[in-house]
């Protein structure tokens, strides 16, 4: 009799514990701060939702740690069954063979209800998606209505043209400092170029595989980054490094300047400190261009390899949770990102809390994402892009300081990145671009 | 001193102050940013006034972080790592500094190349052996196919130190930071203390634990205390190594600390330093208070 | 060197050994792993790992950015360990006086080592700053006098001011007790002689404390290099420019932010090879210099 017990009871110890450990499953994100608060608060939500699953919800401490702790991680066969990875990553993920297709593994979600600019970034070139929109950021325009008033200025300039022209009222007024930026390639080539339909990269950005070439040396984005130049010697614009407080979005929140371009996730602390003085537009075009879409920033969830059963079906019930419309406008709240699928846009509207402080930037990103595109306002599909990214930053600000000319800097850009693009095939020889 | 040093002693005060308030100036600045509200610092940036939210950015610093668990959590790795630094330190710069065969100048090198080259910059590669330290037992083993053919499978050990306390300590050990400062040490001890041990009847190991730890006892606490520090403001490494909050150490438990939405949000400078005097003072401390200690300890030899 | 007095042939490598095991696995293992990852073009991820010989080598060393970041380094590695440890030398030279001063200063100037690297560097920042800073005065007087986010002399002036700051409380304190130890009979001796202070100083003070300024030139070459990071990270992200962009900060930005292993592999050895060349030329040429007895 004891003896029976004593066997029962282990053997109920070890389907509990087998239960345990198949139904929990790890999610490992890089965001701190408040999003962070909102991540696990959302994992709170899930586990008290529902019993059968537990996830937990691991901070990496950052992006870029994140990624780094993933790689060797999987490299050693201890990742996590979920992964938040941020945008610029999308491509590595990709081509990794370390993630599984979301869309091939829950063919039945309505995907199609995601964001055009949402979707295209993280979809496979058969239109399929990667990767789920998690916590989605987009440029915008932010102007300072108290001091264009005092030029006469009611409206925020939806063009570059009429940026300009507000920008030399303010300058004849007095004012130091009409616009700023930091002249960030997210900003100034990705953003732009995309909602301008203007192609970085031969291949459609890289989306047609991977012996893409750089070509924005030519065309709009260098006339664009010569008007910058321009405009900053005309002194209608500055730089984080001619600002008094140092970078672009502090420059603004102290009214220092009057106008930037920014990502929607600057509004909070842009109303913390300005109030009701700040209105938001979509980012400027160029007169005559007909607008595209804008590309989500911020980063999207991953499945990885190698793991199946109930720790996979508790992954996929958790990607479900966080797509349900509520708690997406609670992330929202929370956080300041945007919602990322049309229902829950739909659903925060109709509550009639769009207005609100915590959700003002949601419909202006919203309405940005989902301009028409087309083959150029898809996303970046470009090897080594982040290495770009610096080398594009290293060049253009030694040509806005003076030691050599944009075009220059540009040509030169566009030759180091070509290198890299070269190494990242060369890297990747045999590999299909999804 | 004998002659009359009066302007000498002048521009030594002179340049101690100026010193002294060369390293003070931005701790006081540290300290006025803190007492900031984020309100404030987002309205002015970083300003001299003081302002009034020491205390609730303190709060906040509490309720946001783990502070007392990683607190703890960085004692124990600080300890663990200085202490085995000190001990490795100990018996190599022993071996080298007292015994003839050539070699230990090889074993000199291979600790002293360790110096110039931060575990900062191997982290990748460092993690994947913390992942698995059964790595390259299984590399040898399974070379040429030899495990398989023996045993049927090839070997595949497992011992991952990734989220443990030993895990985030031993890798930072492996420095010869301290190893460098013994050997130094040693070389200035009088020539004879060896023969002389050795004429009273002790082995080379009782002279090692009886005459020389003894007399190392000085250096060996300074190099601790200095050491201990190292291992408290150690960022990279636990950062990458460890994965769960509450095994995190407090250095690296400040991040919670950031706003968090990557490049577009302004950091809230004046929480974070609130945070940064919060982990601070305990070396700070241990510093201003052990300060005697590590000077006395540090000097060769008596006057 | 007379303390070799015991002959075991291998007891020194079994006092050794736990210290080499340690070094085996976090030391040694790495930097093998990263000398593997330079001869292979590396998949983040791992699979399709590809040897290509030297290639990453040869594309290294034709890159003109490669030299200029190495060439950057060695002169970092010079100025900043010289300027600090001179600094510190001339404390330590100070509070070796016995003044009422000295008891304040020796505690207060070792404050430092408790500030995390990165903290330092956001502080320095703002005391720097054009706008704010204390050099703002200036510039109200004479406009664009001083501008470190745009002039790469005055940014490399203030991440060597921050690095003095965090490299005083070390170097002040080896450099102090060596000179505490210098017997006060040989200053008395040497000045009933009629040796002046300047004179003591080149004639005793000085080459007694040999052994310390070795130690205090080989950590403060090692630390110049591996704590440039943290400064270069928070104070100027390589720039403006690109003018701050050191070797150690650009093998964290390939390898770290940009996963682009090989790269980083690949320019990590030829770091490590300067590395070795520098310890070695202080072995070689520099210890030999060293006083150790008395």
């Amino acid at each position: 009799m004891k003896l029976l017990k004593i066997a029962a009871s282990a053997l109920m110890l070890s389907t509990a514990a087998t239960a345990v450990n198949a139904a929990q499953f790890e999610f490992w994100y890089g965001n701190t701060g408040s999003v962070e608060t909102a991540i696990q608060a959302a994992c709170d939500a899930f586990n008290a939702s529902q019993e059968e699953h537990t996830a937990n919800c691991i901070g990496q401490g950052g992006y870029e740690a994140g990624m780094q702790k993933a790689i060797a991680a999987y490299r050693s066969g201890k990742h996590p069954v979920l992964i938040q990875f941020f945008d610029a990553g999308t491509l590595d993920l990709m081509l990794s063979d370390a993630v599984v297709p979301v869309q091939e593994i829950m063919p039945e979600v309505n995907w199609g209800d995601y964001l055009t600019g949402a979707r295209s970034y993280y979809e496979t070139s058969k239109g399929e998606l990667f990767s789920q929109p998690y916590n989605g950021s987009t440029l915008i325009f932010y102007a300072n209505m108290e001091q264009l008033g005092e030029v006469g200025v009611k409206d925020v300039p939806a063009t570059y043209e009429e940026m300009v022209e507000v920008a030399r009222k303010l300058k004849e007024a007095g004012h130091e400092c009409p616009v700023t930026t930091d002249a960030h390639p997210w900003r100034v080539l990705e953003q732009f170029s995309a909602r301008h339909g203007a192609p970085i990269a031969s291949n459609n950005n890289g989306y047609g595989g991977l012996d893409a070439e750089y070509i924005f040396n030519e065309g709009p984005v260098a006339d664009h980054l010569n008007n910058l130049a321009q405009w900053r010697e005309e002194g209608l614009l500055k730089l984080n490094q001619d600002t008094k407080a140092g970078k672009y979005n502090v420059a603004f929140n102290q009214g220092e300047c009057a106008m930037m371009e920014a990502s929607t996730g600057s509004y909070r602390s842009a109303f913390e400190a300005l109030g009701d003085k700040v209105e938001i537009a979509m980012a400027p075009m160029y007169e005559g261009v007909e607008r595209r879409n804008t590309l989500i920033g911020g980063a999207s969830l991953w499945v990885m390899k190698g793991h199946e059963g109930e720790k996979l079906e508790a992954a996929k019930a958790f990607l479900n949770y966080l797509r349900q419309d509520d708690v997406q406008i609670e992330f929202t709240r929370m956080t300041g990102y945007m919602p990322v699928t049309q229902s829950a846009l739909t659903k925060l509207k109709d509550s009639g809390k769009a207005e609100m402080k915590e959700f003002a930037t949601a419909e202006m990103g919203v309405n940005s994402l989902n301009q028409p595109g087309d083959a150029n306002s898809r996303g970046l599909r470009l090897g080594f892009y982040v290495q770009f990214r610096d080398i594009f930053m290293e060049g253009t600000q030694k040509a806005f300081n003076g030691g050599q000319t944009m075009q220059a800097a540009l040509d030169a850009a566009k030759a180091r990145g070509d290198a890299l693009l070269r190494r990242f095939e060369q890297t990747y020889r045999g590999v299909e671009l999804p | 001193m004998i002659e009359d040093t009066r302007s000498i002693n002048t521009t030594a005060t002179l340049l101690l102050m100026a010193g002294c308030a060369f390293v003070l100036a931005p701790l006081v600045f540290v300290v006025i940013t803190a007492t900031q509200s984020y309100g404030d610092f987002l309205r002015n940036n970083f300003s001299l006034t003081p302002g009034s939210h020491l205390v609730e950015n303190f709060r906040q610093v509490w309720e946001m972080t783990l502070l007392p668990r990683q607190t703890f959590n960085s004692f124990v790795i600080a300890f663990a790592s200085a202490f085995g630094r000190c001990f490795l330190a100990f018996t190599t710069a022993y071996a080298v500094v007292f015994f003839a065969p050539r070699y230990s100048i090889f074993i000199y090198a291979a600790v002293l190349a360790s110096i110039m080259l931060p575990l900062d910059l191997m982290v990748i590669p460092a993690y994947q052996v913390a992942a698995n330290v059964a790595m390259p037992i299984n590399a040898v083993a399974n070379l040429g196919g030899g495990w398989e053919t023996l045993f049927g499978a090839p070997l595949d050990l497992q011992l991952n130190l990734l989220n443990t306390y030993a895990g985030a300590a031993i890798p930072l050990m492996a420095q010869g930071t301290g190893t460098l400062i013994m050997v130094q040490y040693f070389k200035t001890l009088p020539v004879d203390l060896a023969k002389a041990a050795t004429l009273d009847g002790a082995s080379p190991l009782r002279f090692m634990v009886d005459i020389l730890l003894p007399l190392s006892k000085g250096p060996l606490l300074s190099l601790f205390i200095y050491l201990f520090i190292g291992g408290w403001v150690a960022y990279m490494w636990p950062l990458v190594s460890i994965s769960s909050p509450d095994m995190q150490t407090a250095v690296v438990g400040l991040t919670a600390l950031d706003t968090g939405m990557g490049e577009d949000e302004i950091p809230n400078f004046p929480l974070q330093m609130a945070g940064a005097i919060m982990v601070t003072v305990i070396p700070l401390v241990l510093i201003a208070l052990t300060q005697r200690l590590i000077v006395r300890g540090l000097i060769l030899s008596e006057k | 060197m007379s303390n070799r007095f015991y002959r075991n042939k291998w007891l020194p490598l079994w006092l050794a050994s736990p210290q080499l095991v340690v070094l085996f696995f976090f030391f040694y293992l790495p930097v093998f792993l990263a000398f593997f990852w330079s001869f292979h073009l590396e998949r983040p991820f791992g699979g399709g790992s590809q040897f290509v010989g030297w290639q990453n080598f040869e594309r290294v060393l034709s890159d003109p950015e490669f030299w200029t970041s190495l060439w950057r380094t060695l002169t970092y590695m010079v100025v900043a360990s010289s300027t600090s440890i001179i600094c510190a030398l001339v404390l330590a030279l100070a509070a070796d006086r016995g003044i009422r001063m000295s008891p304040l200063a020796r505690n207060v100037l070792i404050w430092p080592k408790a500030v995390a690297a990165a903290s330092i560097g956001v502080i320095f920042l703002f005391i720097f700053n054009p706008f704010m800073g204390i050099l703002a005065p200036l510039n109200e007087m004479f406009p664009g006098f001083w501008n470190p986010r745009i002039n790469p002399v005055h940014t490399w002036i203030m991440i060597y001011i921050a690095n003095i700051w965090s490299a005083i409380p070390f170097t002040f304190i080896i450099l102090l007790t060596g000179l505490q130890s210098i017997p006060d009979t040989l200053h008395k001796a040497a000045a009933i002689d009629g040796a002046g202070p300047w004179r003591r100083l080149f004639d005793i003070q000085l080459p007694l404390l040999t052994p310390q300024l070795f130690i205090v030139v080989v950590l403060e070459i090692a630390d110049s290099l591996s704590g440039s990071f943290a400064l270069i990270d928070t104070m100027s992200q390589g720039g403006p420019g690109g003018a701050t962009n050191l070797l150690v900060y650009k093998i964290y930005v390939d390898g770290f932010k940009a996963y682009d292993l090989s790269g980083a592999a690949t320019q990590t050895a030829m770091l490590m090879i300067v590395v070795a060349a520098v310890t070695a030329f202080q072995y070689l040429v520099v210890e030999k210099r060293v006083k150790y007895e008395r």
